[in-house]
């Protein structure tokens, strides 16, 4: 149906351009801002760096503050979709809520009103066209340099140029037609041509793809007097409506995420369509007052369309501002996520994350956390010991001691459905972004791979522990279950203080914990001890066993050093104090 | 002239390094005022521990801080 739809476009596009050779200009002018668009926002997601990401996960606990982003960063980045995709990247990460994430959407709807105002300003008071070829000109200079930032600015540069240059082109495009058409002939008045007008604004939105387009072209055509304001400001209520129409077809095969925030804006931007359209000769009225106080001219229609659509959208955004809780109860309620069916699934990684490298890092640094949270009950597991048992808990060896129930567990299988297969899809989703990460970000992602290789490694060593844990448990030979029992206290209190780490907001506190789990660690090694020497010597335990012990003691000298590692890994992300434990470690080994 | 230049342009390169420079040394302060004050807090909450074992650990956590105070030290 789609195909059959674009085919029948195109062949009215042809018609078209061969009918009237004028409106070749306003295609192409549209076009080409399409075009510049998407330079702009490939410019200022390589200005950024990442900036903006960081600032959109850190500032949308409150729904005020989310608003507040939304508007401030679309305008300045005038791009809607990408805040939208950086939005629905974090939801569905789970970096952010999902009222802080309509918050910032909402917002967007308000500072995308600043293209309008850009157009209507610049586009159609100054020379632009004389501003564009030049931007052009240094935008493509500005793209062969290496550093990031400068490319940023030119591709930015070369965007706003082809914005220019679309609009001159659909200025001229219009002027050209009037001569041999006047499209003004076709204006209805009243309520019957709001109606009509507004299907227009929708129909042309979902064509085009972009409201921002819809809206550059309307306020060109009001300028150059081929339609008159009311029905301007008909086609601009159509675009809103329009926009999110497009956006929902995007969200139907996509995540409950995705769907939850395309039906957020369709119902944000429909109502207030309603509730704009059932009083717009009175809002009209109150556009035309505004005007006036604001200095703009009685028959500048283009700056009055441009100061509609923000008025239009803030109004939206006023109403809807106190019922952001219910809305997100209701999509809560009508777009369920995936309850987990199997544990062994992954939580976090979503390929349509993958869009924003960013939040793609911090959802492998959350699935890497579930890894090592299956890891831990695995572990826990093996040295017969469950984790609502000891967790939190103060005295850990009599807990240790009174748990002598075996737990049946075939660690093998485990390994295979729980611990591998996680770790294999975490490695192979950090291959879709891997690349677009820079510096200490891309060595992060090094850093997690090797935490998923250590929580692998560590959950392969207990396999041999685990059947001598269980052997020994109900040893008659009391020296050989007391060593057994302190290698299980040991990584018992690994786990827990691990348990702790994760709930510790201040990294340096990470960091001493983890060196005193190492210090202890030292009291593990039956060799270095002298231990092992004594219980042989003095006949407490027999060959066999000790070598068995020496084993499963390095076994387990290696599972906490593992898990160390990965503690350090996942809940130290400031680099001083990583680069603390560093040369820590390296003065240690001197 | 385009000597020039390139001496400028090293001279501006030189600047953002010493900048980078002067950032990390604050971190690095930042970083030992903090010690300093956890330190302090322990030592303060080995006072009034009530068993000799959460009292070790204590210490044994307050002596890893030391060392790494002194890391630090060394380091500037």
């Amino acid at each position: 149906m789609k195909k059959y739809l674009s085919y029948i476009l195109l062949a009215l596009l042809c018609y078209l351009l061969y009918e009237n050779a004028d409106s070749k200009f306003i295609v192409a002018g549209v076009g080409i801002f399409i075009i510049g668009m998407h330079f702009m926002e490939d410019g200022f997601k390589l200005f950024s760096g990442g900036m903006l990401e960081k600032l959109i996960s850190k500032s949308t606990d409150t729904t005020y503050k989310a608003i507040g982003l939304g508007v401030i960063s679309t305008a300045v980045l005038q791009s809607s979709s990408l805040i939208a995709i950086i939005v629905i990247s974090f939801l569905s990460a789970k970096l952010i809520t999902l009222s802080g994430a309509i918050g910032v959407v909402f917002g967007s709807n308000v500072g995308t009103t600043a293209t309008a105002w850009i157009v209507s300003y610049f586009g159609m008071k100054i020379n632009i066209e004389a501003l564009a070829l030049p931007m052009i000109i240094f935008g493509v200079i500005f793209r062969f340099y290496k550093n990031k930032t400068v490319q940023g600015i030119g591709n930015i540069l070369l965007g706003l140029g082809f914005v220019f240059l679309g609009i001159g082109y659909m200025k001229d495009g219009f002027e050209d037609l009037k001569q041999g058409i006047d499209l003004s002939q076709f204006a209805i008045e009243g309520y019957k041509g709001i109606f009509i007008y507004i299907l227009v604004g929708i129909v042309a939105t979902i064509i085009i793809q972009s409201s921002s387009a819809t809206l550059a072209l309307t306020i060109t055509a009001l300028a150059t007097g081929q339609i008159i304001y009311i029905n301007a400001i008909a086609i601009t209520i159509g675009a809103n409506i329009g926009t999110t129409i497009t956006a929902v077809m995007g969200a139907m095969v996509s995540n409950s995420n995705s769907k939850r925030m395309a039906l957020a804006l369709l119902i944000f931007n429909t109502v207030t369509a309603v509730i704009v359209t059932s009083i717009l000769f009175y809002f009209v009225d109150f556009i035309d007052y505004l005007s006036k106080n604001i200095g703009i001219d009685e028959k500048d229609y283009a700056m009055k369309l441009s100061l509609f659509h923000t008025v239009f959208n803030i109004s939206g955004l006023f109403i809807f501002s106190f019922f952001i809780p219910k809305l997100v109860n209701f999509l809560k309620k009508l777009f369920v996520e995936d309850k987990e069916v199997y544990i062994q699934n992954t939580k976090f990684l979503d390929m349509q994350v993958v869009a924003v490298p960013f939040a793609a890092l911090k959802a492998t640094r959350k699935e890497t956390v579930h890894l090592y949270e299956n890891a831990s009950e695995v572990l826990s597991h093996a040295i017969m010991l469950h984790r609502h048992r000891y967790l939190g808990k103060t005295d850990i060896s009599s807990i240790v001691k009174e748990s002598t129930d075996i737990i049946e567990l075939n660690i093998e299988e485990f390994y295979q459905t729980r611990i591998k297969s996680l770790y294999s899809d975490i490695i192979d989703y950090s291959t879709y972004f891997i690349n677009d990460l820079e510096g200490s970000e891309r060595a992060y992602l090094y850093e997690l791979r090797s935490a998923c290789r250590d929580i692998a490694e560590a959950v392969k060593n207990t396999e041999e522990l685990q059947e001598n844990i269980s052997k020994y448990l109900l040893s008659n030979n009391d020296y050989i279950k007391d060593e057994y029992n302190s290698l299980r206290e040991a990584i018992a209190k690994t786990i827990n203080t691990i348990n702790e780490i994760k709930s510790s907001k201040d990294e340096l506190d990470v960091l001493a914990k983890s060196e005193l789990l190492k210090e202890y660690l030292k009291s593990l090694d039956v060799i270095a001890t002298g231990r092992i020497d004594v219980l042989i010597r003095e006949k407490r335990i027999d060959k066999k066993m000790a070598t068995t012990l020496l084993n499963d003691s390095s076994h387990a000298y290696n599972i906490i050093n593992k898990l160390i590692n990965v503690a350090k890994i996942l809940w130290i992300e400031d680099l001083t104090i990583k680069q603390l434990g560093e040369d820590y470690e390296a003065g240690k080994n001197l | 002239m385009k000597l020039e230049k390139i001496y400028e342009k090293i001279k501006e390169y030189l600047l953002l390094i010493e900048e980078d420079k002067d950032l990390e040394e604050k971190e690095v302060k930042k970083l030992q005022e903090k010690i300093e004050n956890k330190i302090s807090k322990l030592k303060e909450k080995t006072k009034f521990s009530k068993n000799i074992e959460e009292e070790n650990k204590l210490k044994e956590e307050i002596s890893i801080l030391k060392k790494f105070k002194k890391q630090l030290k060394e380091k500037k």
